[in-house]
């Protein structure tokens, strides 16, 4: 292999000349040996944190001097990322300090008053949180408590998250809180509901080195998750005899690793998850033992619809199946069916089958937005599991499906403190009484304070807003007016007299663009945090920086308007008994409080996991580790739940427990899930299908990595990636400008042909970092009825060229 | 001198966006500008810039087409590993012993194969 290199050139390293770089007139000694960053930037103080980017989670030593941030380097003890970091977290230095940062509250003004047709206009922090604190009170008194809303992100600390729905929930008697994970992890949260009873992966990180294949349904990795596929690139290096299959909708820089690139039409890997449970059953390579032990059998709804209109209502009806009925259930989806709907030769579907139904290998299957967001998306979880479940490859070192998440706190926030308008910590939810009377005993409020019913998930709340039964609408740490699906309606809903916009960022983006007040925040390390990654690995760092100007963290915000609504009794009696550390400056949200207020929240919040499968450590441990993974018991972590010796969950002698099932015998299910087609397919009015998604560089909607010049200069904006063949057919050329028009809106864009993606015939690839290039103005707002999660990856677009 | 040449980077490229309306009326999209116009380039287009602080890894200052990074080869390593001369004036810049395998110190570590996931490319 090319990499080998001699033991002689190896030595000869150590001679190696520093290099030097011309920078702004002045001269720069670098060194390449980055693992001596210290010694070349002495006197910088250095802690870690985990990278304020994607849900791998890596932890970097963060190097200040002189209160900022001046470089980062790889956190070498990290046993996530030993020490290496994606171009993303090296830019991390420069996230701070964009030249256009808010710094200053900003009010909608006409003549020195707030009005909707005004500009925005600074104002202080005491008119901005009175102005705010009055038109929640006003939206709840028009419209009841619901009409007034909070839209989060698995970008908040756990602790604001925690703080937000404990405000909304017990506070303001509102569920009329939901988080950008909607659109990211929903259907994760309810593939492992449905098939599990309890929420995220029970392998980690560790099985990378374990599996002998690696199946991506839909991900793409190389770009999306580049530290975990350095993990596999590892594994694949190591062991000639390990594979990885990529099954994608497009051809991507996944596929150079790939033993073999498997493209199909968009939807039908429901067709090939069945097709290739049937080929198991017909083989009889599966797991009868496993299954008569551990697995239950399920069907539900079929038919169920795409959320397409408002106030669209949906309840699962789960009935009792057995095996008899599944072979029945996948029978139809032979190879040839398999083929009709996916392209995907037979041949292909029985390699794939084989290697799943083969008892040696050890199989990783994973998958991020490719399944998450899709009409059917909580079913093609299911089929997944179901293909780990029938043959018994699951919760074992190496047999693993991974759901890979998106943010770096989608999964600690969003899904364990459960941000969502029907959840509440801990995999709770308001709808159940039992639930509700322990979150109301820990909060110290009343009995029948949390509402029972969940007012609006994520689509819902601004077509609420639209209608108007919604109007007051607060994000945070989110950019919902960049990455909305079926944008042009929403961005107008937010306009329209009545309703108020507030919109808390670290920079002007097109939710400010819309907001009635901005809030300018503090980040990332200009506060202290905690997040959680995919693998659920708790992680903490301190505060580190001060935020610039009169920047507030979210969770300064999110408390001083608890105040102003009536609520500070609420939070108080959190921070009874949790002084100030001595001698640091821990927060603006502790300094305001006079208490450890982050360490007064997490302890609370822990209480809501201890002792039923959520257990967190105490507050300190984690600030003294580089995280733990949960359940976390007599301080030790869990790195593979359900299994008998790693997880002590699981009684003694029952080998395997899906105890988050408790009610079905402690059984995993397998589900009935059938293909069913998507709501909108290209014709001949509209003849390509249309994907969104993101490029290594850019994080989400590109409100900080658009001010990170390594990042910037080098995918300086989005392009419209296409088919060479599609391209020789419309006569175009890459960089010409085109234009891209749905049913729901239009955008001009540079075509690109042959680049890092090249998309399968028909199809056309955009990603949605670009504020220039607003792609969901084409998106549609269709939503898998079980998780709400809108579809992001298909819809059908016309091309034309701009001449 | 700057030592820190982050904040002169920073302040050299980005634009300076408005976060105030220039036209108040009628709240339209259109009237409510302030995000950031960076530039108008195509990925590949751009010029590299240079190392942001001791220890950063530098960009990739040329095109990459056809320089696959696959099991079979790495397109990188085959000048990057030796330093090779190119001729014209450049040398590669050779891998740096951190990115070795501390257990196999001759092998170029599996978790560091994928060169483009640390170095940023100017290209596409
Ligand atoms: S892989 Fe993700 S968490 Fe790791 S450095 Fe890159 S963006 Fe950050």
């Amino acid at each position: 292999m090319k990499q080998r290199i001699t033991r002689r050139e190896f030595l000869q390293w150590g001679g190696l000349s520093v290099a030097a770089v011309t920078v702004g007139g002045g001269l720069v000694a670098l060194n390449p040996f980055e693992a001596a960053a210290e010694e070349l930037l002495p006197g910088l103080s250095w802690d870690k944190a985990p990278c304020r980017f994607c849900g791998t989670g890596c932890s970097v030593m963060v190097g200040v001097e002189k209160g900022k941030v001046v470089a980062v380097k790889g956190d070498p003890e990290s046993p996530v990322n030993q020490g290496a970091l994606c171009e993303k977290g090296y830019a991390l230095p420069f996230i701070q300090y964009g030249a256009d940062r808010l710094t200053k509250p900003m009010i909608r003004k006409k003549n020195g008053k707030y009005d909707k047709r005004g500009k925005l206009t600074e104002a202080s922090w005491d008119e901005a949180m009175s102005l705010v604190a009055a038109k929640a009170k006003e939206a709840i008194a028009a419209k009841g408590p619901s009409a007034a809303a909070m839209f989060g992100s698995g970008q908040w600390t756990i602790w604001e998250g925690y703080a937000a729905s404990k405000l909304w929930k017990a506070g303001l008697r509102s569920n009329s809180l939901e988080v950008n994970a909607r659109h990211c992890m929903a259907s994760a949260v309810t593939g492992f509901m449905t098939t599990f009873g309890i929420d995220e992966p029970m392998g980690s990180y560790d099985d990378f080195a374990h599996a002998d294949v690696f199946i991506l349904w839909g991900a793409n990795m190389a770009e999306m998750h580049p530290i975990l596929w350095a993990k596999i690139t590892d594994r694949l290096l190591q062991n000639p005899a390990a594979r990885l299959y990529n099954l994608t909708t497009m051809s991507n820089r996944s596929s150079d690793m790939a033993a073999k690139e498997i493209l199909f039409t968009p939807q039908s890997d429901l067709a090939l998850a069945n097709g290739i449970a049937r080929l198991l059953l017909k083989k009889g390579t599966i797991d009868e033992a496993f299954i008569a032990k551990h697995c239950a059998f399920k069907r539900g709804k079929e038919n169920i619809g795409y959320g397409l209109e408002d106030g669209f209502k949906f309840k699962d009806e789960p009935a009792a199946t057995d095996l008899a009925a599944l072979r029945e259930f996948v029978e139809p989806y032979t190879p040839a069916r398999v083929q009709e709907l996916s392209g995907v030769a037979p041949e292909i579907l029985e390699e794939l089958a084989a290697v799943y139904g083969d008892p040696k290998t050890k199989v990783m299957s994973l998958w991020c937005m490719g399944m998450n967001q899709h009409t059917r998306g909580t079913w093609i979880n299911n089929l997944v599991y179901n293909l780990h479940l029938l043959t018994g490859k699951i919760s074992s070192p190496g047999n693993s499906p991974f759901s890979l998440t998106g943010q770096p706190s989608a999964c600690g926030t969003t899904r364990e403190v459960g941000t969502f308008t029907h959840r509440l910590p801990a995999d709770m939810v308001v709808t159940n009484p039992a639930h509700r009377a322990l979150s109301e005993e820990i909060w110290g409020v009343p009995p029948g304070t949390i509402p029972d019913k969940p007012s609006y998930t994520a689509v819902e709340m601004l077509r609420a807003l639209d209608h108007g039964d919604l109007l007051f609408f607060w994000s945070m740490t989110t950019n919902p007016f960049q990455s909305y699906p079926k944008l042009n309606r929403y961005r107008d809903a937010a306009l329209k007299d009545g309703r108020f916009i507030v919109v808390s960022d670290v920079y002007p983006n097109k939710s400010t663009e819309v907001a009635d007040v901005v809030l300018p925040a503090a980040m990332w390390v200009e506060k202290e945090g905690a997040f959680g990654n995919a693998e659920r690995r708790t992680q903490f760092w301190r505060r580190m920086t001060d935020a610039p100007g009169e920047a507030k963290s979210d969770l300064w915000q999110l408390l001083e308007f608890a105040k102003r609504m009536g609520h500070e009794d609420l939070f108080a009696r959190s921070f009874k008994g949790h002084a100030m550390p001595a001698g640091r400056k821990v927060s603006d949200a502790s300094a305001a409080w006079g208490a450890y207020v982050e360490k007064g929240l997490f302890e609370e919040y822990r209480r809501f996991g201890a002792g039923h499968g959520h257990d967190l450590a105490p507050f300190d441990t984690y600030h003294a580790s580089r995280g733990l993974r949960w359940p976390v018991i007599d301080g030790k972590e869990t790195v593979i739940r359900f299994r008998e010796g790693y997880d002590p969950y699981v009684p003694k002698g029952a080998g395997v427990s899906f105890y988050g099932n408790e009610a079905s015998g402690s059984r995993a299910v397998i589900w009935q899930r059938p293909y069913e087609a998507p709501p909108e397919i290209p014709d001949t009015e509209y003849p390509f299908w249309l994907s969104t998604g993101r490029v290594i560089e850019h994080w989400h909607s590109g409100t900080m990595t658009r001010r990170a010049p390594p990042l910037q200069n080098a995918y300086p904006h989005a392009t419209a990636n296409l088919h060479p063949d599609d391209a020789a057919r419309l006569g175009l050329k890459g960089g010409e400008k085109i234009r891209l028009t749905s049913r729901r809106g239009t955008v001009a864009v540079h075509a690109e042909i042959g680049g890092r993606v090249t998309p399968q015939k028909g199809m056309v690839y955009v990603p949605w970092f670009d504020e220039n290039v607003l792609i969901n103005e084409l998106t549609l707002d269709a939503y898998c009825p079980i998780s709400q999660q809108a579809d992001f990856k298909k819809c059908a677009v016309r091309i034309e060229r701009i001449s | 001198m700057n030592r820190f040449i982050l904040g002169t980077v920073v302040l050299s490229i980005a634009v300076i966006a408005s976060a105030a309306d220039k036209k108040p009326g009628k709240p339209t999209k259109e009237n409510r500008p302030g995000v950031n116009r960076w530039n108008d380039q195509s990925p590949g287009s751009t010029k590299p810039l240079p190392r942001p602080y001791p220890g950063a890894p530098p960009s990739v200052p040329h095109g990459i087409e056809g320089l696959a990074i696959t099991r079979k080869s790495n397109g990188c390593i085959d000048c990057h590993l030796e330093g090779t001369d190119l001729g014209d004036g450049h040398v590669a810049t050779k891998i740096p012993p951190s990115h070795f395998d501390p257990k196999a110190k001759e092998e170029l570590a599996g978790t560091r194969y994928q060169c483009l996931q640390c170095h940023a490319t100017v290209s596409r």
